[in-house]
């Protein structure tokens, strides 16, 4: 007679049986939406710094016109004319796919201009003790203004190099961006423009190359991070397959702060000099007037592997 | 009911099997910078700046005892090869008027000109007597890493100095420097060759032997004490043993040759090339000249052996495959490996202090150049280039130089490089020719 009304409610199973059953079963749903909900939802709170904030709000214009970036703005420079608002929209529809987009800078590791005077490298080529050692031995005043003369052009040398690098780099990017456009099926007008030299197109497509002001710069302040790193390997020792990464923020006035690595060597030595490399290097030159950021944070990988090559 | 709550949870379940990973995926993709790569320093060396010391009783004397001590100081530290000395008319500091300690001194003032390491000193010099307090300062980091303070007689100028600059070495590199350690060399400025001793920078060049025949090849025993070389002054090359402090000899002066004296490490032994036998092969004997074994036996000539820093090896010169060539022999086994292929003339080898390499001199082009080689077969790696014969190199105690002699400028000097060969400098200038330098391992300043 009991059992008549939970009967109904339950037609699966019958009795006092099936009661505990519904709680332990309760309990356990429970739990298991607790579980899975905080997998769902808890790891979705942390990853905001995932999309750079560097990398929203770009507006391609030209250079601000640091001395050592001179040549940059002359072929960037044409798109300046056409930042206006519409594009900015256009990169908050779409930031994730820039942010992956940046393609790996290659082009630091090709700056090898101050090699040659240094000669830590044993090829014959490359030292003339004979030439240097006269004149230390003999004229130690003329000797110094040769190595100052010699420092300066390489100074010149590598700075043109590594815009002329920079700009390479970045007009191989636009031809790229540019095939997989025109593989992709848009207009040939889009494709021309691009050609000139990397205009923010007129659709939303364009929004890839609007990261390479900030590319740019980036490169810049690695470079003048580069031109102040002093590391012996004589005093690191066996250092070839170290290296050393620091995540840093540049302020608009290129002061640089909150300087944290990423990655240790294990060398001290070889750490500490690429902290130094970074502090003495601030402050770099100012962020170029398409940047609206507060900061730009950026990486910088220190391998000595190159003393040697 | 409890059809739907299964359906439901099962739903949930799937749900979160499917979307969990994608999220967790998201979530290791951590690597959110760009890195960009920087492997080619600026400046291969660390910038120091070394003021003049602040003097406190600002007499004459004083100041030029206290200029002269900043100027060996900047000169010997400079000398290592590790520094970049920076010029002092960019220093915005004077040394009188500026406080020399942590609290005192403006850090902005020494990073803004690229100083990573900063030396101040305090002199002061009463009746002969000198006192320095030396400090070395992490200019970043603003703190002081070592403070001495040295007192003595005016004479004990150089010492001190070299005390302190051993101590910012050990700092930076774990073991003391060169500056304690001497260089032994020929010389022919007296009308003979004639072994001379000179300190690690060239300074006060000192005639060992006077004999008025040859001598040569001159060994520093490891503790410093007994100096090993080959004479002729009976006429006949013999191996002399010198006690330098009570000025004692002994010699090998067996029937035949005997040259190239090399003493073990860390042992009154030494190895050296006998032909009594007939042939010339190496010998292992005790410091008062007594053979102990004899270590290469094959038809050809074997010398100028050179013993691993653990002493269980040697490097030696033979001419058994027809050209001389470097092998290297186990003492235990007596294994003999060869160690150099490449050209047709290579001799005088010398084992580095750390272990791992070997430089010898070898003839390119028909000029002779120091090559060093790894012992694990790694690539000989040229050192000098283009200037006049090089050889007879020696490593320095910690392994950072080589001291060699070349005739680049016409008579054959001393000259000194770092490890990579950079950094090429004629150590002293004398009369005649100076050859064979070779390199103390002690440290004669303790």
């Amino acid at each position: 007679m009991k059992k008549k009304p939970y009967a109904h409610a339950y037609p699966l199973e019958t009795g006092a049986g099936s009661r505990t059953m519904v709680l332990y079963f309760g309990i356990s749903l429970i739990i298991h939406l607790i579980f899975f909900s905080s997998v769902v939802f808890w790891p979705a709170s942390a990853p905001k710094p995932r999309f750079s904030p560097g990398s929203i709000n770009v507006n391609l214009v030209s250079l601000p016109g640091p001395p050592s970036a001179a040549p940059a703005p002359a072929a960037v420079s044409k798109p300046s004319a056409k930042p206006v608002a519409a594009p900015k929209k256009e990169v908050k529809t779409a930031p994730i796919e820039e942010v992956v987009a940046i393609p790996p800078p290659k082009t630091l590791p090709e700056i090898k201009k101050p090699k040659k005077t240094v000669s830590l490298t044993p090829k014959p080529e490359k030292i003339k003790p004979k030439k240097s050692l006269k004149k230390k031995t003999q004229d130690r005043q003329k000797m110094i203004d040769h190595a100052v003369t010699k420092v300066k052009k390489k100074v010149e040398k590598s700075e043109t190099d590594s815009v002329s690098q920079a700009l390479d780099r970045l007009k191989k990017k636009v031809e790229q961006t540019e095939a997989s456009r025109v593989q992709a099926g848009s207009t040939g007008q889009a494709a021309a423009g691009a050609g000139k030299g990397g205009v923010p197109g007129a659709t939303g497509s364009g929004g890839q190359r609007r990261l390479e002001l900030i590319d740019l710069y980036k490169i810049e302040v690695a470079f003048q991070v580069e031109r102040n790193w002093a590391f012996s390997q004589q005093l690191a020792g066996e250092s070839e397959t170290l290296q050393v990464s620091l995540v840093f923020k540049v302020m608009s006035g290129g002061e640089i702060s909150d300087i944290r690595f990423t990655e240790r060597s294990g060398n001290s030595y070889l750490d500490e000099s690429a902290y130094r490399a970074i502090v003495k290097a601030s402050p770099v030159s100012p962020h170029p007037a398409g940047i609206r950021t507060p900061y730009v944070t950026m990486g910088v990988r220190f391998t000595p592997e190159g003393i040697r090559k | 009911m409890i059809v739907r709550w299964l359906g439901c949870t099962l739903f949930i379940i799937v749900a979160n099997l499917l979307i969990g990973p994608v999220f967790c995926f998201a979530q290791s993709d951590k690597d959110q910078y760009e890195y960009i790569d920087i492997s080619n320093p600026f400046l291969r060396k660390i910038p120091l700046a070394v003021p003049l010391f602040k003097n406190e009783n600002e007499t004459v004397e004083e100041k030029r005892l206290s200029n002269s001590s900043a100027e060996l100081l900047a000169a010997s530290l400079e000398f290592t090869g590790y520094f970049k000395l920076l010029d002092r008319g960019a220093f915005l500091f004077d040394p009188q008027k500026d406080g020399i300690l942590t609290p005192q001194i403006n850090f902005a003032n020494w990073t803004v000109i690229g100083a990573e390491l900063l030396i101040t000193g305090l002199f002061k010099e009463v009746d002969g007597n000198i006192t320095m307090e030396l400090r070395l300062f992490d200019t970043f980091k603003a703190r002081r890493i070592v403070g001495k303070k040295y007192s003595g007689k005016k004479a004990e100028q150089r010492r001190m100095i070299h005390r302190f600059c051993s101590e910012v070495i050990k700092y930076l590199t774990g073991h003391r420097g060169v500056f304690g350690s001497k260089i032994a060399f020929v010389s022919n400025g007296s009308g003979n060759k004639e072994i001379y001793t000179c300190a690690f920078d060239g300074y006060n060049a000192q005639q060992v032997t006077r004999n008025r025949s040859i001598n040569l090849s001159p060994a520093w025993s490891s503790d410093g004490r007994y100096l090993a070389y080959t004479s002729y002054k009976k006429k006949k090359p013999d191996i002399f043993i010198k006690n330098l402090a009570e000025m004692q000899e002994a010699s090998i002066n067996k029937k035949g040759l005997n040259i190239t004296p090399a003493w073990v490490p860390g042992k009154f032994e030494l190895a050296a090339t006998l032909s009594f036998a007939g042939d010339q092969e190496i010998y292992l004997l005790t410091g008062s000249g007594k053979v102990i074994k004899r270590l290469t036996n094959i038809r050809g000539i074997d010398v100028s052996p050179t013993w691993s820093p653990d002493g269980k090896k040697f490097a030696f010169v033979s001419n058994r495959a027809g050209s001389p060539q470097v092998y290297v022999q186990d003492l235990a086994s007596g294994k003999v490996r060869r160690l150099t292929y490449e050209g047709s003339y290579n001799t005088q080898p010398s084992w580095s202090p750390q272990g791992d390499r070997i430089a010898y001199a070898s003839v390119v082009d028909g000029r002779r150049n120091i090559v060093v080689m790894g012992l694990d077969g790694q690539e000989p790696l040229q050192l000098t280039h283009e200037s006049g014969d090089n050889e007879a190199p020696s490593w320095s105690p910690d392994g950072s130089l080589i001291v060699f002699s070349s005739n680049r400028e016409g008579p054959f000097r001393i000259y000194v490089m770092t490890a990579f060969g950079t950094d090429q400098r004629r150590l002293l200038v004398m009369t005649g020719e100076q050859t064979n330098p070779k390199w103390s391992m002690n440290d004669f300043n303790n």
